[in-house]
């Protein structure tokens, strides 16, 4: 067969650190995208639970497999993305996984939308098995509330290399709040989009960092972003930011009771991501290459 | 040789951990290098002489003699000669002229070292201390700031304390014969940093000094790290190990022991400014000298023990009289108090003369002080004033602030109802950024009503396990079911027992009673359900009828009773049972029978009615519904929710009696009506009529009763009882409507199938189910078998459904009448497959433009990939599960892989998409057709388009054939489509249905011609020659499928084009 009409290079890097039990799900996500100029950079941060021998049969499709240890999360990204080439560029966290079908879509959006630098999409999320919990849907972007509030879907943004050489890499002093640096950082340089769709998954368990940082480190890093851009918010800011917050989560709510749907979802709540993927996440085999 | 005063002989010093092992096997590699690992010899000739306090001999009169008789001199000679002695030994054993005595604790007798060896050289090898403390840590396992912190008197605390000082102390005196050589630098570049220790030694150069293989002499001796054996080169891993090793307290404390001026005098003064950066700091030469004193004091007192008391005092003068060594502390410390006992004189002394001087002043100046006094008074006066105006002002500030805060939430809104207030006003705001009107939300959903079933029954042990496993199977949520026994004989009550206890019968009532309708007045007696129902011993219910019963009841509080046409079982086969009108009181009075399992009630109607009569045996439920339909209309619901099963000679019997009492009732209840109620009844009877001629005008589509002038059919094997029900794809729900019953008309197999019908989504589905394997099992055996017959009825059997004449008089006659010979000689017999194919794709995809990529999946030989070739340029592709046909195809040069649809995904390469991905006839085989087509569609390129033909389920030729349409073909055939469903289908895989056309084909036709003429009971497989008169009729049949049909999607086949949402 011939290839297809050339598409543009996607770079997708993954951190992962100890997440056996999520990671093949994540990996089998990006790889079963079928799309043919991928670039999937794998940083393994030295884990001790066997995540390696769950990658190893994929170790092949990466363009680049490093297992060692590392500085941390933003360390693993910022190293990641200095060995990406491609056009448009992502990083996945290891509990996350993307959408069927949602390479081709933002490959296809940017072709069609030259103006746009950086997408992202509403945000849907699923508990420890799979089963979807809630969504943020999210309104139209605007820059005023996304700089100052850190609702930007991590997992469903994907931005083009132009941006990325403007605005620079991922600050790996952070722990937390790296990729709210990266996007205040995208917004003032580049033009960014929400489209009305999923593009990815949002995992929430136990042991995610998002649920056990975020009173402490987290707090404190945003805080710091803040300082860092000169972010000045007002006495009405922390009312603004619950009508903000709030208003994602109620029309989520919304969305999962009016049985609507949109791409990259199923209707309602509790419905197994595996069966948007038809199955193929929860099997072993690959497609040739 | 080693001469008298050392010639020939080095020592290598260092703390332990401290590399030392590492730098003595790359010396032991040099050739003329004698270099045994850690000798400890001399720290044993130095203890010539001294004697333990505890030996056995007084230990006193023993190291008082020995001292007396060796003396200072002789000892000495004596030990120079017994280690030079030692030393020679071992050279000449190993072949070499130079020794290297490497033990790491030589620094507690560096003097006597080099007292007794002038000539000897000295090579420190240097490492940094806090990462000896790491590697005492990691290696032993000894936590050295813990030991520091409690002060425990340990080797590893001299080691650590007092070794680098006495090194650094002996090496600063003799600079000349000593080589100071540090770790990392060794490690950082070996080669150069040896070759230059060997060139100051005085040795010849020797290569590759840097690989070495020390699995001999250290592995096996008794000291020395053993961590070498496995290395072979030296390495910089544990150079920064110390910074993980410990946390900052524990650094701090390590710090504070050794102390600063070790480091900076050692050079790693740099390290102070990171460990300042961690928060360790250079606490002062204070805290040091009290650890060093410590263990020095310590250290003294094991020398003392190792001495006998006599000569202890004279061992300790001697150590403070060694060059490099510590001065006593013990008596230093005993100096300097006696040095503070005359101070203390003086002190109190001049305290004397203090006090004198001050009492002089104090005398000479009390004039003064008193005046300060004063002043101090009214200072004091004063700032009491003072501070009596501070607090007031205070009190203001506060005060004011509170009003200040008042005003500023006033202000700005921020108290709390107006906050609320910003709250909502701001979730609307951010409900009109949102994009999408959000859609009504769900009605919230009252749960279903408690059900209670009664069943009667008396001695049908036979039949009782399936109709209880049939209530189970409902899994209704609240469901009471209730068995009212007549005192079985038989066992059925043992089996009730079991059900009682497993909770699937709530209630078991057993004792001899007047007949069934008083078992079941009974039942309703204690039942507490709303809604009720009773099942006869030998009935089942449908998969999921309760659960549609208890939904209708919940929505529609209005209405008291509803009826069911029921199915009914014979000899294996299941039908509808035949259509019921919209009934009164009227038709019941004129005997119109009800169907006794499809009849649902309120409980509120059996309670105003007063219950079933215990009197009748037989027709107790037309006297219940006689009854009941003078207080409530009845709701006719047009599914299937109960089985009627008939067993044969069960009906002839009772029947007459059934009729005789019908009669009972009927006049009992004549006689109870008041006048006026049956002119009421007589009144409304039209609107009642005018309803049922609406009702039986509508078309009876998918509806095929059994034939009753044929009784009883023909025997069948009843298919096995399946663990699942059938359950819709794309609602999820159990199918409402039974359609037909059938075996295999293709191949013969004995095996029933049913085929059930879900209303919502217009999909018929084959029961019971079969799994894949079983599936491929019958494939292999039938599909490759070209020799399959044509199978005739056996004689004297008939198709258990009335026969399907072909259609209307209508339809008849204009078939024979209108059409023309020339339309005739047109139809063609040929597979129009690809004809049909482009037909829908042209429009979509114009044949002028790029190059097609085409997948046919179930490709089977590749005929269709033959002729796409021949007539298109399209790139095709195949798919087929089936090696010997993939084989076949291959070899006609095409490109096929071998899978089955669910696995395209793994078997086509990762950059292959596909315009059009085909499935013909496949769709309907499929038990998931969902997850098939949500795979295949991640194989399309963008704007590609899913195209698949099936079967019919709108088809006109089912009405004219009935179970004998040949595409029932069950139960290969998994589910049928209409275009109605289709597009559900679509939806359900986030796609549109682009284009859905039907066809119609003269060979389908005569295929449903043929087995129309044998009746269910025969077989027409494929590739048979029909009888040509059959092939005429088809041909009229599909011209008129054209004229009439077709366009009307009632053709015989369906193509439809699934293209993915466009989500752009």
């Amino acid at each position: 067969m011939s290839l297809p009409q050339s598409l543009p290079r996607i770079s997708i890097v993954t951190p992962c650190y100890n997440h056996a039990q999520y990671i093949k799900w994540t990996v089998r996500s990006v790889l079963l995208q079928r799309y043919p100029n991928l670039e999937y950079i794998f940083m393994d941060g030295g884990s001790t639970d066997g995540t390696q021998d769950i990658v190893a049969p994929y170790c092949d499709r990466f363009a680049h497999y490093v297992s060692e240890r590392d500085k941390g999360q933003s360390d693993a990204i910022h190293r990641g993305f200095q060995k990406a080439t491609g056009d448009i560029m992502a990083y996945l966290n290891s509990d996350d996984m993307l959408a069927p079908g949602a390479l081709h879509y933002v490959a296809e959006f940017f072709d069609k939308n030259p103006d746009i630098d950086f997408i992202y999409s509403h945000r849907c999320t699923v508990d420890s098995v799979n089963k979807a919990l809630w969504y943020w849907i999210l309104p139209k972007h605007n820059n005023y509330l996304m700089m100052r509030w850190d609702l930007i879907p991590q997992e469903t943004a994907f931005w083009r290399r132009s941006l990325f050489e403007k605005a620079g890499n991922i600050d790996p002093q952070y722990r937390f709040a790296m990729d709210y640096d990266l996007f205040v950082r995208y917004m003032m340089e580049g033009k960014l989009k929400r489209v009305n769709r999923f593009l990815g998954c949002f995992r929430q368990h136990d042991a995610a960092k998002t649920s056990l940082l975020l009173e402490t480190v987290g707090k404190r890093e945003i805080e710091q972003v803040w300082r860092k851009f000169g972010l000045q918010n007002t006495k009405l800011d922390p009312i603004r930011s619950k009508v903000f917050f709030y208003g994602a989560m109620r029309h989520g709510c919304q969305y999962a009771q009016s049985g609507q749907k949109l791409p990259g979802s199923l209707p309602g709540i509790g419905w197994d991501y595996d069966t948007l993927w038809s199955g193929l996440l929860n099997e072993d085999k690959l497609p040739p290459k | 040789m080693i001469g008298p005063h050392g010639e020939n002989l080095t020592f290598l010093l260092g703390l332990p951990r401290s590399g030392t092992t590492l730098l003595s096997v790359m010396l032991d590699k040099h050739p003329d290098v004698c270099c045994p690992p850690e000798p400890w010899l001399m720290l044993a000739v130095e203890a010539l002489g001294k004697v333990s306090h505890r030996h056995p001999a007084d230990s006193q009169v023993l190291g008082g003699a020995l001292a007396e008789f060796l003396g200072d001199d002789v000892a000495k000679h004596v030990g120079r000669a017994a280690a030079i002695e030692a030393y020679n030994r071992k050279l000449a054993e190993a072949g070499r002229s130079w020794f290297v005595d490497k033990t790491p604790r030589y620094y507690l007798i560096l003097p006597y070292l080099q007292n007794l060896f002038p000539a000897a050289k000295f090579v420190w090898l240097q490492r940094f201390p806090l990462a000896i403390a790491a590697s005492y840590k990691s290696t032993w396992g000894m936590d050295l700031p813990k030991l520091l912190s409690m002060d425990i008197d340990n080797w590893a605390y001299y080691d650590l304390i007092v070794g680098p000082r006495r090194l650094l102390d002996f090496f600063r005196q003799t600079s000349g014969a000593a080589y100071w050589l540090k770790y990392e630098d060794l490690v950082e570049s070996p080669e150069p940093a040896v070759q230059a220790l060997i060139a100051w030694i005085g040795l010849p150069p020797a290569i590759n000094l840097s690989e070495f293989d020390a699995s001999g002499a250290v592995a096996h001796a008794y000291a020395g790290d053993k961590k070498i054996v496995g290395t072979h080169r030296p390495h910089k891993d544990s150079v920064n190990a110390w910074e993980s090793a410990f946390n900052k307290d524990e650094l701090q404390v390590l710090l504070d022991a050794i102390g600063a001026d070790v480091f900076r005098d050692s050079g790693y003064s740099a390290v102070l400014d990171r460990l300042a950066e961690r928060g360790v700091y250079d606490r002062g030469s204070d805290v040091t000298a009290g650890y060093v004193a410590k263990a020095e004091a310590a250290l003294a007192h094991r020398w003392a023990d190792l001495n006998s008391a006599a000569s202890a005092q004279a061992m300790l003068a001697t150590a403070a009289e060694l060059p490099g060594a510590r001065p006593d502390p013990l008596a230093s410390a005993l100096a300097k108090v006696g040095k503070q006992g005359s101070t203390l004189e003086a002190v109190r002394e001049e305290h004397a003369t203090l006090k004198e001087t001050y009492n002089k002043l104090h005398d000479d100046h009390r004039v003064e002080v008193e005046s300060l006094q004063e002043q101090l008074g009214t200072a004091r006066q004063e700032q009491f004033e003072l501070y009596e105006v501070y607090s007031k002002v205070l009190i203001d500030r506060e005060t004011w602030q509170k009003q200040a805060t008042y005003l500023q939430q006033v202000i700005l809104g921020l108290n709390e109802p107006t906050f609320k207030k910003l709250v909502d006003r701001g979730m609307k705001l951010a409900e009109a950024w949102v994009v999408g009107r959000p859609a009504p939300v769900e009605k919230h959903k009252t749960p279903l009503p408690r059900m209670t079933v009664v069943t009667p029954c008396f001695n049908s042990i036979g039949t009782i396990a399936q109709t209880i496993e049939s209530v189970r199977a409902q899994h209704y949520p609240d469901l009471e079911y209730i068995v009212v026994d007549g005192g079985s004989t038989d066992g059925t009550l043992e089996l009730l027992q079991k059900y009682a206890e497993g909770n699937v019968i709530q209630k078991v009532i057993s004792e001899p009673d007047q007949g069934m309708y008083d078992a079941i007045r009974k039942g309703f007696a204690v039942a507490t359900g709303q809604i009720l129902c009773y099942l006869n011993a030998d009935d089942l219910f449908e998969p999921g009828g309760l659960m549609r019963v208890g939904q209708y009841f919940n929505t529609h509080p209005r209405v008291h009773l509803i009826y069911h046409e029921d199915t009914v079982e014979f000899n294996g086969w299941k039908f509808p049972n035949s259509r019921q009108v919209y009934c009164d009181t009227i038709d019941l009075m004129k005997g119109y029978m009800l169907f006794q399992d499809g009849v649902f009630f309120r409980r509120g109607l059996y309670d105003v009615i007063g219950g079933a009569s215990a009197d009748l045996r037989y027709a107790g439920d037309y006297d219940l519904w006689l009854r009941m339909s003078r207080t409530t209309r009845f709701v006719r619901r047009p599914e299937h929710n109960s089985c009627f099963r008939v067993r044969y000679g069960q009906l002839s019997g009772d029947m007459e009696k059934y009729t005789a009492e019908q009669a009972l009732v009927r006049d009992r209840f004549w006689k109870s009506l008041p006048p006026i109620a049956v002119k009421r009844l007589k009144a409304i009877r039209f609107l009642t009529t005018l309803k049922n001629i609406v009702h039986l005008l509508k078309p009876r589509r998918l509806f095929f009763p059994m034939d009753v002038t044929n009784l009883p059919p023909p025997p069948m094997p009843e298919p096995k009882l399946a663990p699942g029900e059938p359950k819709c794809p794309l609602t999820g729900l159990p199918p409402d409507r039974l359609l037909l019953s059938t075996p295999d008309t293709r191949f013969g197999e004995q095996t029933m199938t049913y085929v059930y019908y879900c209303s919502a989504s217009g999909v018929a589905m084959a029961y019971p189910p079969m799994s894949e394997q079983e599936l491929t099992k019958l494939y292999e055996k039938h599909y490759s078998d070209h020799d399959a017959k044509v199978m005739e009825p056996p004689i004297n059997t008939y198709s258990p459904y009335k026969k399907w004449f072909g259609g209307h008089r209508v339809d008849k006659f204009l078939r024979r009448n209108l059409l023309r010979k020339k339309w005739r000689e047109r139809v063609s017999w040929t597979d129009p497959t690809v004809e049909e194919l482009l037909g829908l794709v042209k429009r979509r995809f114009p044949t002028h433009g790029k190059k097609l990529r085409f997948l046919d999946v179930g490709c089977f030989e590749g005929e269709l990939l033959d002729l796409l070739r021949t007539k298109t340029d399209w790139q095709t592709c195949g798919l087929d599960p089936n090696s010997k046909a993939v084989a076949v195809a291959q070899g006609k040069g095409h490109q096929v892989w071998q899978a089955t649809a669910e696995d395209a995904p793994y078997v086509v390469p990762g950059d292959a998409q596909f315009d059009i991905i085909y499935l013909g006839q496949t769709i309907e085989h499929l038990n998931d057709p969902i997850k098939v087509l949500g795979r295949l569609r991640m194989l399309l390129a963008p704007g590609g388009a899913i195209v698949l033909s099936t079967p019919n389920l709108d088809s006109k030729q089912i009405d004219l054939f009935g179970p004998t349409w040949a595409h029932w073909h069950m139960p290969y055939h998994r589910m049928l489509y209409s275009p109605r469903s289709m597009k559900l289908l679509a939806g359900k895989v986030e796609m549109t249905l682009d284009k859905c056309v039907t066809h119609s084909n003269p060979y389908w036709s005569v295929m449903s011609l043929w087995l129309n003429q044998f009746g269910l009971m025969g077989a027409v497989p494929h590739g048979k020659n029909p009888p040509p008169v059959l092939c005429s009729e088809a041909v009229d049949l599909t011209i008129y499928s054209k004229f009439f049909y077709n366009w009307r999607g009632r053709g015989d086949y369906l193509y439809a084009m699934l293209s993915p949402k466009e989500a752009l």
